[in-house]
């Protein structure tokens, strides 16, 4: 079993110097009366509401609806590690937890996008996932100083950008792609930057 | 008339990032760990919720004002994340983005786009409530170098106690 599967803790952690600091540190809001409003873990497991219970069950509902999709459109292409990641971070998007009233869901219709983008590009790595506040699905390929990013539309519709360094020169093209074919035309001269199969 | 007054190109902005903004990777312990923003972070607001909400789309895009507040650099940002989770719920994952005012303009400035910046708290609970006004909404260059500009100067909410 992948050690993600073992998760359900987070942290941030480091990527650039700034995010270097304690989280642990404590008490830089102690006497703040909008404490309240800086939701910790503990009060929001302890929200008991009947709200708070739709919303999980909401939340549940569409953690189970994206997992669908990918074991339908991908129970036998998907690469097994990554399913796992995939289903590791759709739990990390839609926990109840962090979810702020007001957030949209994500769309499943979005999702279909994004499950026959991976199917259909022979994707060397797993993506690291977000939402739009429209609820549609945003991917991102990082490698060194490439990268792609996906804001993936229903129906197989696309904005994207690509970023790549060749020759110490950085090359960027973004674009809106109505179709998968089309996305995967406009990323064929970027294949050898290691999110794509070359 | 609400009062609006320009922010000085010495000084410095906070933009919120939601965690759903915000590109997360596991490392090989599993623990997710952000590596990157994603452009929707300078997005207007343009959804049937949101707009439903709001009798419209978003028309600027907001940000707090750190200089606003007197003390040192960290007394400065503490009194503006606690003014700003005054009207808002701020979660542990969440992360902020403390954007200078000069540099933002300048990278605005090499895609054309020339934007304004401006405390406008008249009508907020938010004392330190700015705007960024006229920031281009199609221009995914531009937004791929605020992202990173953000990326390069992101602070954990958690480091607020959050």
């Amino acid at each position: 079993m992948s050690a993600l599967q073992h998760r359900n803790d987070y942290m941030l952690r480091p990527e650039s110097a700034s995010m270097a600091v304690s989280y642990d540190s404590g008490g830089l809001l102690d006497s703040s009366s909008n404490k309240h409003k800086l939701r910790t873990s503990e009060s929001s497991l302890s929200r008991s509401s009947s709200e708070g219970r739709s919303l999980e069950n909401s939340l549940n509902d569409n953690r189970a609806a994206l997992k669908f999709i990918t074991s339908i459109y991908g129970v036998s292409h998907i690469d097994p590690e990554l399913r796992s990641q995939l289903f590791f971070q759709i739990d990390w998007l839609l926990n109840s937890e962090h979810w702020e009233e007001g957030d949209n869901f994500a769309d499943e219709a979005s999702f279909k996008t994004l499950i026959r983008f991976i199917l259909n590009s022979g994707l060397l790595q797993p993506p690291s996932l977000g939402l739009s506040d429209g609820g549609n699905l945003l991917a991102s390929w990082i490698n060194g100083d490439d990268k792609l990013v996906l804001e993936c539309l229903p129906n197989d519709r696309f904005k994207w950008l690509v970023s790549c360094v060749y020759d110490g020169e950085k090359e960027r093209v973004a674009g809106e792609s109505p179709s998968l074919l089309r996305l995967l035309n406009s990323l064929e001269p970027y294949k050898n930057a290691g999110w794509l199969k070359p | 008339m609400a009062k609006i007054t320009n922010i000085p190109d010495t000084d410095n902005v906070l933009r919120y990032a939601k965690k759903t903004h915000l590109a997360w990777k596991p490392d090989d312990k599993g623990i997710p760990v952000v590596v990157g923003c994603f452009p929707t972070l300078f997005e207007l607001r343009d959804n049937p919720e949101f707009n439903k909400q709001n009798n419209g789309p978003e028309k600027s895009l907001s940000v707090n004002w750190i200089e606003f507040f007197t003390g040192d650099e960290w007394q400065q940002l503490r009194q503006t994340v606690e003014d700003f989770s005054s009207a808002r719920t701020i979660n542990r994952p969440d992360a902020f983005a403390k954007l200078s005012v000069r540099e933002f303009k300048k990278v605005c400035r090499v895609h054309s786009a020339k934007v304004r910046i401006v405390h406008d708290a008249e009508k907020s609970k938010i004392k330190s409530h700015s705007s960024i006004n006229q920031l281009p909404q199609d221009n995914a260059l531009l937004f791929d170098d605020l992202c990173e500009m953000a990326f390069n100067s992101l602070i954990p909410a958690a480091k607020f106690s959050v």
